[in-house]
């Protein structure tokens, strides 16, 4: 019985044998360009959802609402569209030169309550990573907590906080700063350059259209119809 | 051991081959869909990633540039130079004629055309195909104080959704823009 069948099916199974290196070689081009494909549609489908974060913001322009309403909408587009769970909104108080947190999502109760209990709820504009986005009016990144000088004392919050990345983008206007959005990310690393352009540009457009409501909207500002005229 | 040439071994070895052959036949038809796929969603990924250039560059720009004329100028710009689209212009309302440095090429259609087009809606309006180029038109300012028309031409077909949210997106950033300028001014 061996015998019979290694003497029959020698032949076909030196045929398989010369074809599967072929099979091998069609199978991996059609799995390598499935995954391109997985990749670069997810990566398409979060920039769509950006795209419409942005053209809310821009829609909701006209209207005249309170910074903080404007700002926790806008937190609220960020959290349910891009699932960025962990926010916080901190306005700038000019007078006494510090920002104050007003409004926060997703943090862990550790880190809210030792803002609260040791700093109450306040930075001093250069101090820390979010008093140093506003004094120098660009973004601070720390895609590793623990190995950022200003934040590293502080471990106990990544190790209890489940925060590994942080940002904060300052909205600043040509006139005015009117605070900073803090970003908080699970893992170390979180913020590419995508992302950081993406926050950057979120706060570049929030800035305008807070000062567009303050300008035109409150104000009864000149309607603009100067175009090309000086 | 020799190799047995009997009909058994011969036909298992032929259902081999062409079950092989079949095989290979339809990886490389679902290697060929699957790269125009690929293809596809690369082109609208990269677009996007270009729009998104453009609006970080001109939200951005608000802060250097002081004129409303100059946000003009940059935002054509970048339409033209980062987003490849040179069909593209800024009517001033009011303005007759077309000043040089607000348009990518010139367009198609005369002010008088555009600002009809427009009719002060806020919604973009699409109208007319005229030797093969769609006319849309994206209203700057607002219905009680029209501050000129964002103008984008296509050729062959009307623009995609995806497009015409971006234009809206940039025509609302230039209401923005030009508005706070001139608050900023008085």
């Amino acid at each position: 019985m061996n015998n019979f069948l290694i003497e029959n099916m020698l032949l076909p199974f030196l045929a398989l044998l010369g074809m599967a290196p072929l099979l091998f070689y069609d199978l991996h081009r059609v799995f390598s360009v499935r995954g391109a494909i997985l990749r670069n549609d997810r990566l398409l489908k979060q920039k769509q959802k950006q795209t419409q974060v942005l053209h809310n913001l821009y829609e909701e322009a006209s209207l005249d609402e309170p910074e903080e309403v404007r700002v926790n909408r806008l937190m609220d587009d960020l959290e349910n569209t891009l699932g960025w769970k962990a926010l916080a909104f901190w306005d700038f108080l000019e007078s006494e030169q510090v920002i104050e947190m007003k409004s926060s999502r997703g943090l862990p109760k550790k880190f809210t309550d030792f803002t609260r209990d040791y700093y109450h709820n306040r930075l001093d504009v250069g101090s820390v990573a979010g008093g140093r986005a506003i004094s120098t009016k660009q973004p601070v990144v720390s895609n590793d907590w623990n190995s950022d000088p200003q934040l590293k004392h502080l471990p106990f919050l990544s190790e209890f906080g489940h925060i590994g990345s942080f940002a904060a983008f300052p909205i600043v206007g040509i006139s005015k700063t009117y605070g900073s959005i803090h970003v908080y990310g699970v893992k170390v690393n979180t913020f590419t350059l995508n992302e950081v352009q993406f926050f950057t540009t979120i706060t570049n457009s929030l800035a305008a259209i807070l000062e567009h409501r303050e300008l035109f909207l409150k104000g009864g500002g000149k309607n603009g119809n100067d175009i090309g005229k000086g | 051991m020799v190799l047995n040439l009997n009909i058994v071994s011969v036909t298992v070895f032929l259902i081999i081959i062409v079950g092989v052959f079949f095989l290979r036949w339809s990886l490389v038809s679902v290697y060929k869909k699957s790269t125009k796929d690929l293809v596809r969603v690369v082109k609208s990924l990269s677009e996007k990633e270009h729009q998104q250039q453009v609006i970080y560059d001109i939200s951005t720009s608000i802060f250097l540039l002081r004129s409303a004329e100059e946000i003009i100028r940059s935002t054509i710009s970048e339409l033209v130079i980062m987003y490849h689209w040179s069909n593209v212009a800024f009517f001033p309302y009011g303005e007759p004629s077309l000043k040089k440095d607000f348009y990518g090429q010139p367009p198609k259609y005369s002010a008088d055309e555009v600002f009809q087009a427009a009719g002060h809606k806020n919604e973009a309006a699409q109208n007319g195909n005229r030797l093969g180029e769609y006319m849309s038109v994206f209203l700057v300012g607002r219905q009680d104080n029209p501050l000129g028309v964002l103008y984008v031409g296509k050729t062959g077909n009307a623009l995609t959704e995806d497009q015409t949210a971006f234009f809206k997106t940039v025509a609302s950033f230039l209401t923005i823009a030009l508005e706070n300028i001139a608050g900023l001014k008085s």
